[in-house]
Protein backbone atom coordinates (compact mmCIF):
# COMPACT_ATOMS: atom_id res chain seq x y z
CA UNK A 1 0.00 0.00 0.00
CA UNK A 2 1.29 3.43 -0.97
CA UNK A 3 2.02 6.10 1.39
CA UNK A 4 -0.26 8.48 -0.01
CA UNK A 5 -3.21 5.85 0.14
CA UNK A 6 -2.28 4.79 3.80
CA UNK A 7 -2.68 8.67 4.76
CA UNK A 8 -6.40 8.96 2.97
CA UNK A 9 -7.44 6.29 4.65
CA UNK A 10 -6.05 7.64 7.75
CA UNK A 11 -7.77 10.93 7.33
CA UNK A 12 -10.53 9.79 5.62
CA UNK A 13 -11.75 6.48 7.38
CA UNK A 14 -10.02 5.64 10.46
CA UNK A 15 -9.83 9.30 12.28
CA UNK A 16 -13.41 9.49 11.43
CA UNK A 17 -14.86 6.47 12.84
CA UNK A 18 -12.57 7.06 15.64
CA UNK A 19 -14.48 9.92 17.32
CA UNK A 20 -18.10 8.21 16.99
CA UNK A 21 -19.56 10.86 20.04
CA UNK A 22 -18.54 14.66 19.73
CA UNK A 23 -17.75 16.24 23.17
CA UNK A 24 -18.44 19.64 21.86
CA UNK A 25 -21.61 18.59 19.85
CA UNK A 26 -24.21 21.45 20.82
CA UNK A 27 -21.67 24.15 19.82
CA UNK A 28 -20.62 22.51 16.44
CA UNK A 29 -23.96 22.50 15.10
CA UNK A 30 -24.40 26.04 16.26
CA UNK A 31 -20.82 26.84 14.14
CA UNK A 32 -22.95 24.49 11.67
CA UNK A 33 -25.97 26.26 11.53
CA UNK A 34 -23.73 29.87 10.65
CA UNK A 35 -21.71 27.90 8.06
CA UNK A 36 -24.84 26.79 6.40
CA UNK A 37 -26.78 30.15 6.39
CA UNK A 38 -23.51 31.62 4.99
CA UNK A 39 -22.45 34.06 7.68
CA UNK A 40 -19.78 31.97 9.08
CA UNK A 41 -16.10 33.87 9.00
CA UNK A 42 -13.60 31.84 7.39
CA UNK A 43 -11.52 30.96 10.29
CA UNK A 44 -14.99 29.11 11.56
CA UNK A 45 -15.39 27.96 8.05
CA UNK A 46 -11.51 26.19 8.40
CA UNK A 47 -11.64 25.23 12.29
CA UNK A 48 -15.05 23.20 11.23
CA UNK A 49 -14.01 21.61 8.67
CA UNK A 50 -11.04 20.34 9.89
CA UNK A 51 -12.87 18.69 12.79
CA UNK A 52 -15.19 17.10 10.57
CA UNK A 53 -12.74 15.23 9.08
CA UNK A 54 -11.95 13.37 12.34
CA UNK A 55 -15.38 13.33 13.65
CA UNK A 56 -17.90 11.16 12.50
CA UNK A 57 -21.05 12.31 14.78
CA UNK A 58 -20.44 15.96 13.24
CA UNK A 59 -19.61 14.63 9.58
CA UNK A 60 -22.94 12.79 9.86
CA UNK A 61 -25.01 16.20 11.37
CA UNK A 62 -22.85 18.38 8.02
CA UNK A 63 -24.42 15.79 5.97
CA UNK A 64 -27.78 15.88 7.71
CA UNK A 65 -28.52 19.58 8.32
CA UNK A 66 -27.28 19.80 4.80
CA UNK A 67 -29.65 17.55 3.36
CA UNK A 68 -32.72 18.98 5.79
CA UNK A 69 -32.04 22.83 4.00
CA UNK A 70 -31.77 21.19 0.43
CA UNK A 71 -35.24 19.36 0.88
CA UNK A 72 -36.67 22.61 2.51
CA UNK A 73 -35.94 24.45 -0.52
CA UNK A 74 -36.40 21.41 -3.83
CA UNK A 75 -40.25 20.04 -1.62
CA UNK A 76 -41.88 23.21 -0.47
CA UNK A 77 -44.34 24.05 -3.02
CA UNK A 78 -44.34 27.70 -4.35
CA UNK A 79 -48.22 28.85 -4.74
CA UNK A 80 -48.92 30.53 -7.68
CA UNK A 81 -50.04 34.51 -6.68
CA UNK A 82 -53.08 35.10 -7.85
CA UNK A 83 -53.64 37.01 -11.80
CA UNK A 84 -55.96 39.84 -10.41
CA UNK A 85 -53.67 40.45 -7.51
CA UNK A 86 -51.39 43.16 -9.01
CA UNK A 87 -54.36 44.65 -10.92
CA UNK A 88 -56.47 44.97 -7.65
CA UNK A 89 -53.28 46.42 -5.64
CA UNK A 90 -53.76 49.08 -8.27
CA UNK A 91 -57.13 49.75 -8.27
CA UNK A 92 -56.72 50.31 -4.76
CA UNK A 93 -53.85 52.79 -4.73
CA UNK A 94 -55.47 54.96 -7.65
CA UNK A 95 -58.58 55.04 -4.73
CA UNK A 96 -56.35 56.55 -2.25
CA UNK A 97 -54.88 59.01 -4.66
CA UNK A 98 -58.06 60.00 -5.66
CA UNK A 99 -59.40 60.66 -2.57
CA UNK B 1 -45.69 53.52 12.45
CA UNK B 2 -42.38 53.54 14.59
CA UNK B 3 -41.30 50.65 12.41
CA UNK B 4 -40.51 53.30 9.71
CA UNK B 5 -39.40 56.15 12.02
CA UNK B 6 -35.33 55.20 11.74
CA UNK B 7 -35.68 56.00 8.27
CA UNK B 8 -35.03 59.45 6.58
CA UNK B 9 -37.88 60.57 4.77
CA UNK B 10 -37.63 60.82 1.20
CA UNK B 11 -40.47 63.12 -0.94
CA UNK B 12 -41.86 61.18 -3.94
CA UNK B 13 -44.03 62.38 -6.82
CA UNK B 14 -46.71 60.68 -7.85
CA UNK B 15 -44.28 59.64 -11.18
CA UNK B 16 -41.43 58.43 -9.00
CA UNK B 17 -44.54 56.32 -6.55
CA UNK B 18 -44.94 54.74 -9.69
CA UNK B 19 -42.01 53.68 -10.41
CA UNK B 20 -41.00 52.89 -7.28
CA UNK B 21 -43.71 50.01 -6.75
CA UNK B 22 -43.23 49.13 -10.54
CA UNK B 23 -39.39 48.60 -10.31
CA UNK B 24 -39.10 47.96 -6.67
CA UNK B 25 -41.80 46.79 -4.81
CA UNK B 26 -44.14 44.82 -7.33
CA UNK B 27 -41.13 42.28 -8.14
CA UNK B 28 -41.19 40.73 -4.63
CA UNK B 29 -44.64 39.91 -4.96
CA UNK B 30 -44.28 36.25 -5.40
CA UNK B 31 -42.32 36.11 -2.03
CA UNK B 32 -44.80 38.26 -0.58
CA UNK B 33 -47.75 35.72 -1.09
CA UNK B 34 -46.42 32.57 -0.19
CA UNK B 35 -44.90 34.40 2.85
CA UNK B 36 -48.53 35.67 3.50
CA UNK B 37 -49.92 32.19 2.44
CA UNK B 38 -47.43 30.16 4.44
CA UNK B 39 -48.51 32.79 7.66
CA UNK B 40 -52.37 32.23 7.24
CA UNK B 41 -52.53 29.01 5.21
CA UNK B 42 -55.72 30.47 3.26
CA UNK B 43 -55.91 32.22 -0.24
CA UNK B 44 -58.13 34.46 0.53
CA UNK B 45 -56.00 35.30 3.69
CA UNK B 46 -53.12 36.20 2.08
CA UNK B 47 -54.17 38.05 -0.88
CA UNK B 48 -55.72 40.39 1.63
CA UNK B 49 -52.79 40.31 3.60
CA UNK B 50 -50.47 41.36 0.43
CA UNK B 51 -53.02 43.86 -0.30
CA UNK B 52 -52.85 45.69 2.67
CA UNK B 53 -49.02 45.55 2.90
CA UNK B 54 -48.97 47.44 -0.57
CA UNK B 55 -51.40 49.87 0.36
CA UNK B 56 -49.56 50.76 3.38
CA UNK B 57 -46.24 50.62 1.74
CA UNK B 58 -48.35 53.32 -0.63
CA UNK B 59 -49.16 55.11 2.26
CA UNK B 60 -45.67 55.15 4.59
CA UNK B 61 -43.18 55.02 0.82
CA UNK B 62 -41.63 58.53 2.17
CA UNK B 63 -40.21 56.23 5.04
CA UNK B 64 -39.15 54.34 2.45
CA UNK B 65 -34.79 55.33 0.76
CA UNK B 66 -34.80 54.23 -2.75
CA UNK B 67 -31.71 51.84 -3.64
CA UNK B 68 -32.33 50.33 -0.06
CA UNK B 69 -33.45 46.81 0.51
CA UNK B 70 -37.05 47.03 -0.55
CA UNK B 71 -37.78 43.50 -0.12
CA UNK B 72 -36.92 43.68 3.56
CA UNK B 73 -38.63 46.73 4.06
CA UNK B 74 -41.97 45.36 2.40
CA UNK B 75 -41.74 41.69 4.65
CA UNK B 76 -41.44 44.13 7.78
CA UNK B 77 -44.64 45.65 6.92
CA UNK B 78 -46.30 42.28 6.42
CA UNK B 79 -45.09 41.12 9.44
CA UNK B 80 -46.50 43.55 11.46
CA UNK B 81 -49.68 43.38 9.32
CA UNK B 82 -50.16 39.83 10.39
CA UNK B 83 -49.66 40.53 13.96
CA UNK B 84 -51.51 43.55 14.26
CA UNK B 85 -54.51 42.54 12.54
CA UNK B 86 -54.50 38.76 11.11
CA UNK B 87 -53.16 37.57 14.34
CA UNK B 88 -56.32 38.46 16.29
CA UNK B 89 -58.84 37.34 13.58
CA UNK B 90 -57.29 34.03 12.95
CA UNK B 91 -57.36 31.02 15.11
CA UNK B 92 -53.91 30.98 14.95
CA UNK B 93 -52.10 29.88 18.89
CA UNK B 94 -51.07 32.80 20.65
CA UNK B 95 -47.27 33.97 20.58
CA UNK B 96 -44.96 31.52 22.39
CA UNK B 97 -43.42 32.80 25.56
CA UNK B 98 -40.61 33.70 25.15
CA UNK B 99 -38.60 33.80 27.95
CA UNK B 100 -40.03 30.51 28.62
CA UNK B 101 -38.13 29.86 24.76
CA UNK B 102 -34.97 30.86 25.91
CA UNK B 103 -34.71 29.14 29.32
CA UNK B 104 -35.66 26.09 27.90
CA UNK B 105 -32.65 27.08 25.25
CA UNK B 106 -30.49 27.33 27.66
CA UNK B 107 -31.52 24.03 29.83
CA UNK B 108 -29.62 20.61 29.19
CA UNK B 109 -33.42 19.44 27.44
CA UNK B 110 -31.99 21.05 23.94
CA UNK B 111 -29.44 18.62 23.19
CA UNK B 112 -31.55 16.02 23.96
CA UNK B 113 -32.83 16.47 20.02
CA UNK B 114 -29.69 16.51 18.96
CA UNK B 115 -28.96 12.99 18.42
CA UNK B 116 -31.49 11.59 16.27
CA UNK B 117 -31.79 8.61 14.02
CA UNK B 118 -32.65 10.55 10.90
CA UNK B 119 -30.55 9.99 8.03
CA UNK B 120 -30.03 11.09 4.42
CA UNK B 121 -31.49 8.74 2.77
CA UNK B 122 -34.77 8.86 4.86
CA UNK B 123 -35.32 12.58 3.76
CA UNK B 124 -34.74 11.47 -0.45
CA UNK B 125 -37.93 9.25 0.16
CA UNK B 126 -40.05 11.96 1.63
CA UNK B 127 -43.06 14.12 -0.27
CA UNK B 128 -43.75 17.82 -0.46
CA UNK B 129 -46.41 17.34 1.71
CA UNK B 130 -44.89 15.99 4.12
CA UNK B 131 -41.98 18.34 4.22
CA UNK B 132 -44.59 21.17 4.35
CA UNK B 133 -46.60 19.78 7.30
CA UNK B 134 -43.40 19.66 9.05
CA UNK B 135 -42.34 22.93 8.45
CA UNK B 136 -46.40 24.39 8.91
CA UNK B 137 -46.80 22.76 12.08
CA UNK B 138 -44.23 24.93 13.96
CA UNK B 139 -45.21 27.34 16.00
CA UNK B 140 -45.93 30.82 13.71
CA UNK B 141 -42.89 32.40 14.95
CA UNK B 142 -40.05 29.49 14.37
CA UNK B 143 -42.02 28.47 10.87
CA UNK B 144 -41.02 32.21 10.16
CA UNK B 145 -37.34 31.70 10.77
CA UNK B 146 -36.74 28.83 8.76
CA UNK B 147 -39.15 31.01 6.10
CA UNK B 148 -37.20 33.68 6.11
CA UNK B 149 -33.72 32.20 6.39
CA UNK B 150 -33.89 28.92 4.51
CA UNK B 151 -36.76 30.38 1.53
CA UNK B 152 -36.13 33.53 1.49
CA UNK B 153 -32.74 33.63 1.76
CA UNK B 154 -32.61 36.90 4.29
CA UNK B 155 -29.04 37.62 6.32
CA UNK B 156 -29.55 37.28 10.12
CA UNK B 157 -29.21 41.21 9.83
CA UNK B 158 -32.24 41.60 8.04
CA UNK B 159 -34.17 39.05 9.95
CA UNK B 160 -33.18 41.19 12.93
CA UNK B 161 -35.06 44.03 11.62
CA UNK B 162 -37.79 42.65 10.06
CA UNK B 163 -38.74 41.00 13.37
CA UNK B 164 -37.82 43.91 15.42
CA UNK B 165 -35.05 41.60 17.51
CA UNK B 166 -32.32 41.63 17.92
CA UNK B 167 -29.55 38.99 15.68
CA UNK B 168 -28.65 36.69 19.12
CA UNK B 169 -32.32 35.86 19.38
CA UNK B 170 -32.70 35.59 15.58
CA UNK B 171 -29.99 32.80 15.90
CA UNK B 172 -31.16 30.98 19.27
CA UNK B 173 -34.61 30.79 18.06
CA UNK B 174 -33.67 29.72 14.48
CA UNK B 175 -31.66 27.12 15.99
CA UNK B 176 -34.31 25.99 18.37
CA UNK B 177 -36.80 26.02 14.88
CA UNK B 178 -34.44 23.44 13.08
CA UNK B 179 -34.34 21.09 16.09
CA UNK B 180 -37.77 21.57 16.06
CA UNK B 181 -38.08 21.04 12.29
CA UNK B 182 -35.82 17.86 12.44
CA UNK B 183 -38.02 16.32 15.09
CA UNK B 184 -41.16 16.97 12.85
CA UNK B 185 -39.08 15.38 10.00
CA UNK B 186 -38.08 12.53 12.23
CA UNK B 187 -41.74 11.85 13.51
CA UNK B 188 -42.99 12.03 10.05
CA UNK B 189 -40.44 9.41 8.92
CA UNK B 190 -41.30 7.38 12.01
CA UNK B 191 -44.81 7.34 10.75
CA UNK B 192 -44.30 6.88 7.52
CA UNK B 193 -41.84 3.38 8.31
CA UNK B 194 -39.01 5.28 6.99
CA UNK B 195 -37.20 4.58 10.26
CA UNK B 196 -37.94 1.50 12.08
CA UNK B 197 -39.74 2.16 15.25
CA UNK B 198 -37.62 1.57 18.20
Amino acid sequence: MTKTLQSWIKKNIISRYAMTNCPDEERCLHVLEVILDNESTPEEEQEYFEHIDQCWACYKNYNLEKAIRELIKRKIEKKPVPDDLVKSIKLEIEKLVIE
Amino acid sequence: MNQMSETKRQQYSVDEKAKVFDGEFYPHIDSMYNFAYRLTFDEDDAKDLVQDTYLKAFRFIESFQEGTNAKAWLFRILKNNFINDFRKKSKEPSKVDYQEVESYYNSDDVNKSITTDLRVDTLKDMMGDEVSTALNTLDVDFRTVIILCDLEGFKYDEMARILDIPIGTVRSRLHRARNLLRENLRLYAKTMGYIKKS
